[in-house]
This record gives C-alpha cells, sequence and structure tokens, in this order.
C-alpha cells in the first residue's frame, strides 16, 4: 500500500475547503500560491502523487489524439474513437508508475491508440482499436513477435501488463 | 539561386506557395507495369517522428486495413514519398524502407498452415510511377483481403522492426 511521505497537515485541508469557495481578488490570489507552494512541498516525494501526475499526462495525451483527424497519416488513417480511448485510459488505470513514466502514446495508422515500451532491444506494445478489441505485441531484437491476447476483462489486462513487465523490464 | 530563395522567402511572406515541380522519374509517361521486384528492392514509405519509439519505427504506425503503399526503389528515390504538389504538406515527415527479402511471403509462419501470402506489386499511377503496395492475398487467391487481426499485428510488428530510416524525421 503507497504510503504519503508526509501526511497531510491541517491548514492544507483548511486551504482546499478556501480553494474550493472560488475566492477571487488580490488577496486571494497571493494565498492561492503561497498555499499551492504549500501543498506541493507536503506531497513532494508522495507515491500518490507522482502516480497521479503521470497518469494525468498520460491521460491528456490520449486526449489530444483523440483530436487527429481522419487521414492524419496522408495514408487514410481514421483518427481514434471513444471506445479505444476508453480501453487506453482503462489500461492507464493498471499501470504502475515505472510503466507509465516509461509508455509511449501514439496513434494507430488502423484507427485507434498504441501504448509502446521499448527498453534497449526489447519491445512491446498493447493497441486499443476503434472496433472495441485490445490487442499487444512484444519481441526482442530481431526474433519473431509474439502475440499479447487481450480479451477486455480487468483480468486480461492485468495478465497483459505483467508480460509486458517481464518482458522489457521494469 | 540566390534570388530564387529570397522571393521564395517573400511568397512564403505574403502567404502564397509556389507548387513544386514534380521530378520526371516520378511521371509515368505511359510506361507499363513492371511486376518483377528483386529482393534487395527498396520500398518507402513516409512517416511521423510520433511512430518511432526509442530510435525504432513502431508497427502501430502501420495499417494492413488496405494494402498499404509504397514507392518501389528501382523507380524512384526515398524523398520522393514526401513530395507534394502542395509545398511543405510532408515537411518534417520522415521516410523508412524496407527491402523486399525482408517482407515476409506468407503468414502465419510454420509449423502453422500459411493462409495469407505477401508481396509487394507494383500499381503505378499517373503522377507516381513507382507506386506499389505491400500486397496480402488469401492462399491461391489474388484479390487484396486483409490479413486476420493476430496475422496482421504481427506482419505489422515485423515490418516495424525491419523498417531502416532513411530519412529522419523532424515532426
Amino acid at each position: 500500500m503507497p504510503m504519503l511521505a508526509m501526511p497531510p497537515q491541517k491548514h492544507v485541508v483548511e486551504y482546499s475547503v478556501f480553494y474550493e469557495a472560488n475566492a477571487v481578488g488580490k488577496a486571494a490570489n497571493e494565498l492561492r500560491e503561497e498555499k499551492e507552494k504549500e501543498l506541493n512541498q507536503v506531497t513532494q516525494g508522495s507515491v500518490f502523487r507522482q502516480r497521479w501526475l503521470l497518469v494525468n499526462l498520460a491521460q491528456q495525451q490520449i486526449t489530444a489524439l483523440s483530436h487527429l483527424r481522419t487521414n492524419w497519416d496522408s495514408y487514410g488513417a481514421p483518427s481514434p474513437n471513444q471506445a479505444a480511448i476508453e480501453n487506453a485510459s482503462r489500461i492507464l488505470f493498471y499501470m504502475r508508475s515505472p510503466e507509465l513514466e516509461k509508455v509511449r502514446i501514439v496513434p494507430s495508422a488502423e484507427g485507434g491508440i498504441g501504448l509502446c515500451f521499448k527498453i534497449r532491444d526489447r519491445y512491446a506494445d498493447l493497441e486499443t482499436s476503434n472496433d472495441g478489441s485490445i490487442l499487444g505485441v512484444r519481441y526482442a531484437g530481431m526474433e519473431a513477435p509474439i502475440l499479447i491476447p487481450v480479451d477486455g476483462g480487468e483480468d486480461s489486462i492485468k495478465a497483459a501488463l505483467e508480460q509486458i513487465r517481464n518482458h522489457v523490464g521494469e | 539561386m540566390a534570388v530564387k530563395i529570397q522571393s521564395k522567402r517573400l511568397w512564403n511572406k505574403l502567404g502564397i506557395t509556389l507548387a513544386s515541380e514534380r521530378p520526371e522519374r516520378m511521371k509515368r509517361q505511359g510506361r507499363p507495369v513492371d511486376p518483377e521486384f528483386l529482393p534487395a528492392e527498396k520500398l518507402f514509405r513516409r512517416y511521423q517522428r510520433t511512430h518511432i519509439v526509442d530510435g525504432v519505427f513502431t508497427g502501430v504506425g502501420l495499417s494492413f486495413e488496405d494494402a498499404p503503399s509504397v514507392n518501389r526503389g528501382k523507380y524512384s528515390e526515398a524523398a520522393d514519398v514526401l513530395f507534394s504538389e502542395a509545398e511543405e504538406e510532408f515537411a518534417g515527415w520522415g521516410v523508412l524502407s524496407w527491402q523486399v527479402q525482408q517482407i515476409p511471403t506468407s503468414l502465419p509462419e510454420p509449423p502453422e498452415q500459411p493462409r495469407f501470402t505477401i508481396g509487394p506489386k507494383h500499381v503505378p499511377l499517373e503522377n507516381n510511377y513507382a507506386h506499389s503496395e505491400v500486397h496480402s492475398a488469401r492462399v491461391n487467391t489474388e484479390a487484396y483481403c486483409e490479413p486476420d487481426k493476430g496475422i496482421r499485428k504481427i506482419l505489422r510488428a515485423t515490418l516495424g522492426q525491419r523498417a531502416i530510416i532513411e530519412i529522419e524525421a523532424q515532426t
């Protein structure tokens, strides 16, 4: 169970109430900036915070791909649809921080999203397609690629990520 | 030459783009289909930097839902796949290549029974004589048929593995 490096302090909690009240004005801005700085200090080193930031960053990349136009590759590739985006987001949810740090999120030329990993000569990806399916592949160097089947269920996604973890290393 | 560059800059400044001139080698000019591909012949395709993962092209950037277009090296240069009459359409894009012998000839591989034959096919266009396709068909048939999803995934990964970067993408 990941733990915060430091327990949240009382004034930070109070600040969040203040923040949510959407106070405006110079004094409110100054206080907001000061408290944000404090909040950052308090949560620095937090496993939760680190993961949250990584997931957020990856999620932003996925969202950005949803704005691609059809034919983005000039060879007629469709843009990723909602099914592919949702499946990619689900996979992110099951990733550990080291995987989130390594993952490269790319549009699929067949329509969908690719979550790619490569460490030295070891490559793996999980591809979420516009038809709602998920399929992965892995290989080392010039060895024959091996499929990573995923049925879309939670256990299957976890097993696929475990396989990738074992393949590319953490 | 300097005058040409300067006037090009001026045109760009004014928001006017000049049409590029298509190289003569790209024009078909009545030439026939050439079905012969030697094993070492290169096939070129453009790509974007997003599909380079730690220095290698990922097969995720390749589709076999239709036969992927390539330009054959016998009648073209790598940069021809970046040619466009609309100036800068492919500015910053890269070009990768495969040799014909690097494309699997049939899939799935033994010990499974092959169900699809794969290979290059010359499909010249009036403005791009070198245009070809990586063709896939069910064994003993001619028409293009997209391979089953799993086979397609293996094929795309294999081609990703074997792709050579000819011109590095900047964008």
